[in-house]
This record gives C-alpha cells, sequence and structure tokens, in this order.
C-alpha cells in the first residue's frame, strides 16, 4: 500500500523555501514586510507612531522637559509668550562696583545707603522686601553687615536717574524694559542684576504664563501625564468588562443576549458628555471618578463591535469542527472566538484612547471631574477662556496639545486598521 | 439489533424554526451503518444529507433541533446523553470532516494545537506525547512532519483536509462523518483523498459516512449508497444494485444526470422535471410525487414505507409497496 507523498508541485522544497523562510521571521520583520507598507499610507502610521512614543515619555517624565513645576508662581500674569517679564533691576553708577542688592550692604555703624525709586510703581514694594530678606541674612553673619537701604521717591523715571547721575543716590532701582529705552541718554550709568526672582525667567516664558503667574508651558507638559492616565485607564476598563460581556452576549445569543444588547443600546443612545457628566456630578471630583464614568461611557463600544465579531466567528466551520472533537464552550470561547475577535478590539483601543481624552478634556472644561489643582488641560482651558481677548495663549495651547494627542492616537488607530484589517477600512 | 451495525438511526426528524414556519429538513429517517462499511449518502443540495450528518453528533444549534428519533451508536442512544457526555464522545468516538478545508481550521492556531487540544480534551495526556501522536499522523497521512508546526493558511487544501482527518484518527474515532470533504478540492487532490480514504478503512477499521452530492465518488469508493429526497430516505442498498439497478424513480432520473464523457452532442442530458419541494409546505404524500415520472393516485395520498425491495435493497417507493388503494400491480425487482 502506497503511502501519499507530500509530492503536489506547490509542495516541492525549492518552491516553498522562501515561504518557510517568511514564516519563521519574527513579529517586527513581518510588520515591515507587510505589503500595507508600501502603500501611500505609510508616513500616515511613521508620523502617528512618533508623535504617540513621544506623548508617552512626556507623560512618564515630564520633570525632564518642563522648566518649572505646574503648580509654582514663577513670573508676572499674563506674559505673553516669548516676552520679557519687566523685573526690576538695579541701576548704578559706572565707577560703582555693586552689582546686585545684596553689595550695597554697609557695616551697621555706618550711614544707610540711598536708593531712589519711581513713584507710582511697585518697584519700591519688591525694594523693601528684597532688602529686608537680604537683611534678615546679613544680620547673623560674622561681617556685621545690614542692609537697610534710605528709600528716595522720585516723579519720573528721567529725574530718577539723573539723581543717580548726579550723585544724590547710591543707586535706583527700575523696571528694566523702561530703563532700557532711554539707558541711552544716561551714560555715566550701568545696569546691575534684576532684584527680585529667579534670574532664570528673564529670558521670558516659551508659551507665556497665565493669571496668576504659572509657567503655561509646564503645565501643558505635566498635563500629558493626566491625559493618557485617564485615555489609558479608561479605555483599559471599557475594554476589559466590554469585551467579556461582548464575547459572551454573542456566544450565548439568547435572552441574556437581547436583555445586554438593551442595556447597552440604551447606553449607547446617551450622548456621550451629557452621560458622563452625570455620572461624575454623582460621583464628585476625583481622578478615579473621570476614569469610571468615562469607562462606562465606553463600554457599549467594545460590547457592540465584540458581539458582532462573536456572532459572525460563531458560524464559521472551525469552530463547528472544534465542537465536533468534544471541545468545550469556553474552551471555543477562548482559543476559536476570542483569538479570532481580538484584532478588531486592538484598533478600536486607540481610537478610543483618543476618544476618551477628548472627553476628559471636556469634562474639566466644564469644571466637572478633576479637582483644580491638577495640572490638566480641560481645566487650562477653562480658565483661559475668561481672558481669551487679552491672554490669546492661555487657550490655544491647551487646545492645540488636546487637539495633537488625540489626532496622534486617532492616526495610530486608523494606520493600523489599514495594516490589520484592510476589511474595517469602513469603521 | 445486530453486533455489525455501528451506528443505527431510527425515526430521526430534525426541524428547522425560521420566520416562514418549521421546516422538516429530515423527516422520519431510519439508517443502519454497517461496521468497517463506506457509506456514501447522496441527494441534491438542500435535501437534508448535512443536516442528517450534523444530527447523528447532536452538532445542532440554534434555529435547528432534533424532534424525534433515536440514535443508537455502539449500543447507546445519544440522545439520552447529557451534553458532557456527548463531548465525550465527540472527537474520542465519532470524528467530523468538514466541507471546506479551507476554512475548518482556526486561522489563529497552529496545526499541532488542534491536534494536541483535542488529544488532551479527552486523554491526560502530555504536551509531548500528544506531539508526537500528532507527528506519527502526520507521517502516515502524507504531511511532512515539520509542517506540523505551520499555521493552516500556510498549507494546500489538500493537506488541511488531511489534517482534519487525522483529528478524526487522532483518537481512533469509530465513525468518520465526512461531510463533502472533496467539493472544494481539485480532481487529482480528490482522487488521492478518496484513496487515503479506503486505506484508513482498511488500516484502521474506519467506519465512514460519506456525504456528498458526486454520484462519482460514492460509485468510486462507498460499499452502499442512501439517495435522500427531501428529507427522506429514497433508497439505500449496495453500491452496485442501486446503481446498476435503480428502483425508486428519482434514484434513475439522478443517475441519467450524471454527466459522461461519452455523451455524445446529439444526446441531451436527462433533466429532471419541476423543482425540489418546499420543505416549509412539503407535498403531501410521496414527497416526489409532484416530479414523479411514474407517479400513481395513491402518491399523492399517502407516503410510502421504506421497505426491503431485494435482499438488502430497501426503496421508499408504492411501485414496490403493496396498499389496497393501489390499482396498479406492485413491481417486483427481480433480484
Amino acid at each position: 500500500m502506497a503511502i501519499p507523498q507530500d509530492t503536489a508541485p506547490e509542495q516541492l522544497p525549492d518552491a516553498t523555501s522562501w515561504r518557510d523562510e517568511l514564516a519563521d521571521v519574527g513579529f517586527v520583520r513581518r510588520l515591515l514586510i507587510s505589503r500595507h507598507w508600501y502603500g501611500p499610507d505609510w508616513w500616515f502610521v511613521a508620523i502617528s507612531a512618533v508623535m504617540v512614543v513621544g506623548f508617552i515619555t512626556l507623560a512618564i517624565i515630564p520633570q525632564v522637559f518642563a522648566p518649572y513645576p505646574y503648580d509654582t508662581l514663577v513670573g508676572p500674569r499674563f506674559l505673553a509668550p516669548g516676552a520679557r517679564p519687566d523685573l526690576p533691576v538695579l541701576v548704578v553708577r559706572s565707577d560703582s562696583t555693586a552689582k546686585e542688592l545684596r553689595d550695597l550692604a554697609a557695616p551697621a555703624n555706618a550711614p544707610r545707603p540711598t536708593v531712589g525709586v519711581l513713584l507710582g510703581v511697585p518697584t519700591a514694594g519688591a525694594l523693601n522686601q528684597e532688602a529686608q530678606k537680604i537683611d534678615e541674612q546679613l544680620k547673623n553673619g560674622a561681617e556685621g553687615l545690614r542692609l537697610r537701604p534710605r528709600i528716595e521717591r522720585f516723579d519720573t523715571l528721567k529725574a530718577t536717574l539723573q539723581a543717580l547721575e548726579d550723585g544724590q543716590v547710591e543707586a535706583v532701582v527700575v523696571r528694566q524694559l523702561e530703563y532700557e529705552q532711554i539707558a541711552g541718554q544716561f551714560s555715566g550709568l550701568r545696569q546691575g542684576q534684576p532684584i527680585t526672582g529667579d534670574t532664570a525667567t528673564a529670558g521670558g516664558f516659551l508659551l507665556g504664563t497665565n493669571e496668576i503667574g504659572q509657567d503655561v508651558f509646564s503645565r501643558l507638559i505635566w498635563g500629558t501625564r493626566i491625559a493618557l492616565i485617564i485615555g489609558f485607564s479608561a479605555s483599559i476598563v471599557a475594554l476589559v468588562l466590554g469585551v467579556p460581556l461582548g464575547l459572551f452576549a454573542g456566544y450565548s445569543s439568547g435572552p441574556v443576549d437581547r436583555l445586554l444588547s438593551l442595556v447597552m443600546d440604551s447606553m449607547y443612545a446617551f450622548p456621550g458628555l451629557i452621560l458622563a457628566i452625570a455620572i461624575t456630578a454623582v460621583l464628585g471630583p476625583s481622578v478615579l471618578n473621570v476614569i469610571v464614568a468615562i469607562a462606562v461611557l465606553y463600554i457599549p463600544t467594545y460590547y457592540r463591535i465584540v458581539r458582532g465579531q462573536t456572532l459572525a466567528v460563531k458560524e464559521e466551520l472551525y469552530v463547528d469542527a472544534a465542537r465536533s472533537l468534544g471541545a468545550r464552550s469556553m474552551e471555543i470561547l477562548r482559543r476559536y472566538i476570542f483569538p479570532n475577535v481580538i484584532p478588531s478590539v486592538a484598533i478600536i483601543f486607540s481610537v478610543n484612547i483618543a476618544d476618551a481624552i477628548l472627553t476628559g478634556a471636556g469634562l474639566s472644561f466644564l469644571g466637572l471631574g478633576l479637582p483644580p489643582t491638577i495640572a490638566d488641560w480641560g481645566i487650562d482651558l477653562a480658565r483661559g477662556q475668561r481672558f481669551i481677548q487679552t491672554a490669546w495663549w492661555m487657550i490655544t495651547f491647551p487646545g492645540l496639545a488636546i487637539m495633537l494627542v488625540v489626532l496622534a492616537f486617532s492616526m495610530m488607530g486608523e494606520g493600523l486598521t489599514e495594516i490589520f484589517n484592510p476589511k474595517l477600512r469602513e469603521r | 439489533m445486530t453486533d455489525d451495525i455501528l451506528y443505527s438511526v431510527r425515526n430521526l426528524s430534525v426541524d428547522y424554526t425560521t420566520r416562514s414556519g418549521t421546516v422538516r429538513a429530515v423527516d422520519d429517517v431510519s439508517l443502519d451503518i454497517k461496521r468497517g462499511e463506506i457509506l456514501g449518502l447522496v441527494g441534491e443540495s438542500g435535501c437534508g444529507k448535512s443536516t442528517l450528518g450534523k444530527a447523528l453528533m447532536r452538532l445542532h444549534t440554534g434555529p435547528a433541533e432534533i424532534t424525534a428519533g433515536e440514535l443508537w451508536f455502539d449500543g447507546r442512544n445519544l440522545m439520552t446523553l447529557s451534553d458532557g457526555q456527548m463531548r465525550q464522545v465527540r472527537g474520542a468516538e465519532l470524528g467530523m470532516v468538514f466541507q471546506d478545508p479551507m476554512t475548518s481550521l482556526n486561522p489563529v492556531q497552529r496545526v499541532i494545537d488542534h491536534i494536541s487540544e483535542t488529544i488532551r480534551t479527552h486523554e491526560p495526556s502530555s504536551e509531548h506525547l500528544a506531539r508526537q501522536r500528532a507527528e506519527e499522523l502526520f507521517e502516515r497521512l502524507g504531511i511532512r512532519s515539520e509542517r506540523i508546526d505551520d499555521y493552516p493558511h500556510q498549507m494546500s487544501g489538500g493537506m488541511r483536509q488531511r489534517v482534519m482527518i487525522s483529528l478524526a484518527l487522532a483518537l481512533h474515532a469509530k465513525l468518520v462523518i465526512a461531510d463533502e470533504p472533496t467539493t472544494s478540492l481539485d480532481v487529482i487532490v480528490e482522487a488521492k483523498f478518496l484513496d487515503l480514504l479506503r486505506e484508513l478503512r482498511e488500516e484502521f477499521g474506519l467506519t465512514i459516512l460519506l456525504i456528498t452530492h458526486n454520484i462519482g465518488v460514492v460509485a468510486e469508493v462507498a460499499d452502499r449508497v442512501a439517495v435522500m429526497y427531501a428529507g427522506h430516505m429514497a433508497e439505500v442498498g449496495d453500491v452496485e444494485d442501486v446503481f446498476d439497478r435503480p428502483l425508486h424513480p428519482y434514484t434513475q432520473g439522478l443517475l441519467q444526470s450524471v454527466p459522461n464523457i461519452s455523451l455524445t452532442e446529439a444526446d441531451n442530458l436527462y433533466r429532471m422535471g419541476g423543482e425540489p419541494p418546499n420543505l416549509v409546505n412539503p407535498p403531501s404524500g410521496c414527497r416526489f410525487h409532484p416530479r414523479c415520472p411514474s407517479a400513481m393516485p395513491i402518491c399523492s395520498r399517502l407516503a410510502p414505507h421504506l421497505q426491503p425491495a431485494v435482499d438488502e435493497h430497501f426503496v421508499h417507493c408504492w411501485l414496490y409497496e403493496d396498499h389496497p388503494e393501489k390499482e396498479m400491480p406492485t413491481v417486483k425487482a427481480e433480484g
């Protein structure tokens, strides 16, 4: 009795060697040689992947990228992007050795230095404050130096500077930008250091400051973290609940299926944001509650997709074949239906993250959900909208950030759809 | 019930519940499958042969339901088993090979996983032992054993069909129900596959129920043949008896409709009149009577019984059955 040999033309070793090799390459290489990459869309996925990786990096280590903490008042209020803060600066005569306020300190028994300021601007207050601070430090020092300047006020900036040039006062404290405009007229004077604040902020802020003097750029970077936490957690919770429900309903397709579908469809019928608002309003503001509210919102999305796919896969011949071999229902669900359903879940997951971030931002824009101490784009938007006519940067940049993150995740989802599952292109 | 009968179907009925009404796809069918034989089950599309095949394994779900009958398999009535007991029978004692080998394997599982999973569902066995057995089986079925780690899409149709067979053989099933196993294969692969079936029958003492609409395949490999029409068993007998001397008018028409290479242009292929009946509303009496060339008045009123006309040659037709109301004399088939 002849044993049938494996010699059909397409199974000859030579003809199949390249196929065997193809089967042996790893996942990454197979992804790269997927023919969809040669289509016009490869850059689409590449750009979105770079953006997504970038945002995830920002979310993990914001302190590396953000110049300031998100909740510290680092500069003047409403400073436009790139504009320099108008710091009070010390100006002395060219022959003086003083560079900063501390250099004016004198021994306790010597006469107190006279410092001139302009009347009606807050430089005098800043001067007093800083001088007191330095004096406190010096008091305990071994040199016995004190800094207790006598403050003399002048009516105009010119008069102030003239008094300095005339030797009437030892130094003046004026606003830096105002001084620089007329500095040319006083050749005998020299600008020292700003007397207040971190000298690092003297160069200005990349994206400006908000209404209480926080750095918009730093808040933007710190806000990535909460946006991604909400996006990922809500999507994962929705997936973990929605997928098993969909599998179960699709597979059993009895009264349980009908009941579950009714519940899910009625949830789906709600306008998304309204439902989330209602849930957060009941639960109260916290990160966890926002995640719960958004997850509830997206459970039906997973449920419907998975249920539909399960209904289709259930009718496949290989499921019948598995049953004809005595497989249990749980086994069929786990080994036959679930792996054939999961690719479409992976794709909606990515788009879903984008959606969840958007909804989260919407919630905190409305003042629901997140506690106001958290750096969040939605909260920044809400704060910025009151000043939209004077401080456009407060609302523009958080809005752009939301748009970019949502775009990145949606693009990646769409791109993955194209690569893994051309049939899903319509969705 | 004699011992040489492996599977005995008694008065089996399967109903489909549809929107337009209940369809009785298999109606009061009785059939014996003998140990070690290849029984061909032929009939038109939609006559209920695949439904019967699935019913033998109690695989029906959803709209289909077995409403009556007994399924005696190897001394047990399968209808009385619980779902759990039935699962133990499936795969271990009853195997099934499906119509389309392209879709009857899970695309995301390696071939070896199919086999070892089947083995381990029924027997406590280690991964290694299951693999060894799968390799032996593959060797036997003519698939290089290194292909065992392939995914189904990397295999050709003929190889996949052999994998399906190996799934049935992995646990030494006594009866393999092959539902149109060669429909999607080309003739060369088909011939090889049929050879394989015959060899396996001899080697493993396998009993095979071969469901097909291809008369040629049945004539080639089967020992006995059962002809189905509209949910009824029309004729059952030895292949030679039935194909040489068909008794039922439907079988006669069916055999004349098979294209033949010796047919000249002058001869027209026989075309049976009418259409297969709508089973929501089947014809009264014998279901074949509207299309039957030798229909009698009684045919439209009463259904005949499946009776032996000659020895083991059963037929379901008034031509061969007596009844007081019958006007024409009963035909006696020559033995």
